[in-house]
């Protein structure tokens, strides 16, 4: 009897724990504070908390913000904050400019915090220079200062000087902006940074091949041109940052060179998901490629292309090759439009 | 008596051990069901749901970077505030609250290309330095370009992975009639995208 009772025991105890993994019980331990301050809304959804704290002092709301971003992990449940950003930003036309100004400043404000307030300074036409001043804030959350330079309408010269100034992040988003508002001064700044031999963080390199990729999309090859991307190649070889290296794939796909697009796909030490990104990225080249320029040596290339990413969007050219005599026998091109009418997808057109 | 009363009682604690034996492998295979039902079909590139960003308030969305969740990593998505859109595991991703399922654009065959692309579109994401943005799915700069690319985001919430993802190709997540597409670069497209206009729950 006694050792029925023990493995009625064991069994009891097996079949609590096998409803709940240890993982659990660690984040029940450390979720108490968070769950203390939330139970009052268990039952109801993101909506109905809105609805409840639209009516709440704005004191109170902001009080209730930070209470909730110190006890919630940060890194996982951030859509917890959702209704309560949401109801704060409601209130925009009862804080001052400068009143949002101090509460950022403040140092007990968190990420979360910091970065509505920023968005709801921006939507009061608040002033940039301040914000701008909060870039060299110590305290201030780099998030938030990404936020301030990718919300906020800098000179050319000014996301030149952030972009020079910064070694970290920063330096991509300064880039980001820059290129969209001038893409000659977006160009003269990387070009300087791939050029040169002097050794940048990783951030500086993605933010000048994000930079370069987007000058040589939009604009035509110049003389320099060539040394860069051998030099990309070089970087893409030798560094051994996952993000650098995809970032130096995704700038050389950008550039609408067919030279370019046979190295990546005929590449490997670059994976799949690179290639399917630069197949998508080059539709447009890959159809005028049938269209004016093709050879048995590019059409074998585009039919290898599309049997690793089969778009159906070629097709209709293919088969007005099948009516060429140079190509009409051509056993892998008819097998290539059939793979396509098989596994094709339909392209995307979004790439200008 | 006495040794016939012993005996009837330890036949019932063995008829209980048995009972407690059989609720033991059903409670087993419960937990296993909700994983295993779904890991023999390939998940890469469906969307994922988790529950309980505390007290059950809102959930958490990521997309599968892999067929299944025995391989390492296999979810892509924007945890928080730490991160910005990062290659994750399948414990840091349910991160002690419960699956919900997984999820595809209702219009969608989802093919071996179709997946392929979902799923490097997503790496795209990972790769542009994004944080993590309470208000808005995603927030961007694409100056007078007509569609939004991965490299014009500064920031996104967990929810705009999967938004910006299949949107990308043309399968509507949320969003009214003619502002659904997050990837048009159109200030109405913007805030239909903003808030809780969408969410996590929402949009499964």
């Amino acid at each position: 009897m006694k050792n029925s009772l023990i493995i009625t025991l064991i069994l009891v105890f097996a079949i609590l724990f096998s409803n709940t993994s240890p993982g659990v019980y660690g984040e029940n331990f450390k979720k108490n504070k968070s769950d203390v301050i939330l139970s009052k809304y268990i039952g109801k959804d993101a909506k109905e908390i809105y609805k409840i704290k639209t009516n709440e002092s704005k004191e109170a709301l902001l009080k209730e913000f930070k209470e909730i971003e110190e006890s919630i992990n940060l890194d996982r449940d951030m859509t917890v904050l959702i209704p309560f950003a949401v109801a704060l930003m409601e209130k925009k036309d009862s804080f001052t400019n400068d009143e949002i100004l101090s509460i950022i400043k403040d140092e007990d404000v968190g990420p979360g915090l910091e970065s509505t307030l920023i968005q709801m300074y921006n939507r009061k036409n608040g002033n940039k220079n301040e914000l701008k001043k909060l870039l060299k804030d110590n305290k201030i959350d780099i998030n938030t200062k990404k936020l301030i330079i990718g919300t906020n309408s800098f000179s050319a010269k000014e996301l030149k000087n952030f972009f020079k100034e910064n070694d970290n992040v920063l330096a991509i988003s300064a880039i980001k902006k820059l290129m969209v508002n001038d893409l000659e001064l977006n160009s003269e700044i990387v070009k300087e940074v791939l050029l040169s031999s002097q050794k940048v963080t990783d951030e500086k390199l993605i933010a000048s091949y994000i930079g370069i990729g987007e000058y040589y999309n939009k604009k035509k090859s110049d003389n320099v041109k060539n040394i860069i991307v051998e030099k990309m190649k070089n970087e893409f070889k030798r560094n051994k940052n996952e993000m650098v290296k995809d970032n130096i794939i995704y700038s050389l796909a950008k550039m609408n060179d067919l030279n370019i697009l046979k190295y990546i796909i005929n590449s490997k030490d670059i994976d799949k998901e690179l290639k399917v990104s630069a197949i998508e990225r080059n539709l447009v080249l890959l159809i005028e490629t049938i269209q004016n320029d093709i050879s048995e040596e590019n059409l074998d290339f585009v039919l290898d292309v599309m049997q690793l990413h089969p778009i159906i969007d070629i097709n209709n050219d293919l088969k007005k090759l099948t009516t060429n005599y140079q190509f009409s026998n051509n056993k892998k091109l008819l097998d290539t439009i059939s793979y396509i009418e098989k596994n094709g997808i339909k392209g995307v057109f979004k790439y200008e | 008596m006495e040794s016939r009363g012993y005996s009837n009682m330890n036949k019932k604690i063995k008829m209980l051990n048995i009972c407690l034996t059989l609720i033991l492998v059903a409670s087993l295979s419960m937990n296993y069901n909700g994983i295993e039902a779904s890991a023999s079909t390939d998940w890469s590139g469906y969307a994922i749901y988790r529950d309980g960003v505390l007290g059950n308030l809102n959930d958490h969305a990521g997309l599968m970077d892999e067929p299944d969740i025995s391989y390492y990593k296999p979810v892509i998505h924007a945890p928080g505030i730490g991160n910005g859109v990062i290659w994750d595991s399948w414990d840091n991703f349910l991160n002690g609250n419960n699956y919900i399922g997984i999820y595809r654009p209702k219009n969608a065959t989802m093919t071996s290309t179709l997946q392929d692309s979902f799923v490097s579109k997503a790496r795209e994401l990972k790769n542009a330095g994004l944080s993590y943005n309470i208000l808005d799915q995603i927030v961007y700069d694409a100056g007078s370009d007509t569609w939004v690319r991965p490299e014009h985001i500064s920031h996104i919430r967990c929810d705009g992975v999967v938004e910006y993802v299949y949107e990308w190709y043309g399968y509507r997540v949320g969003g009214p009639d003619d502002e659904w597409d997050i990837t048009r670069n159109l200030t109405a497209n913007y805030w239909e995208h903003s808030g809780f206009f969408i969410t996590p729950r929402k949009q499964h």
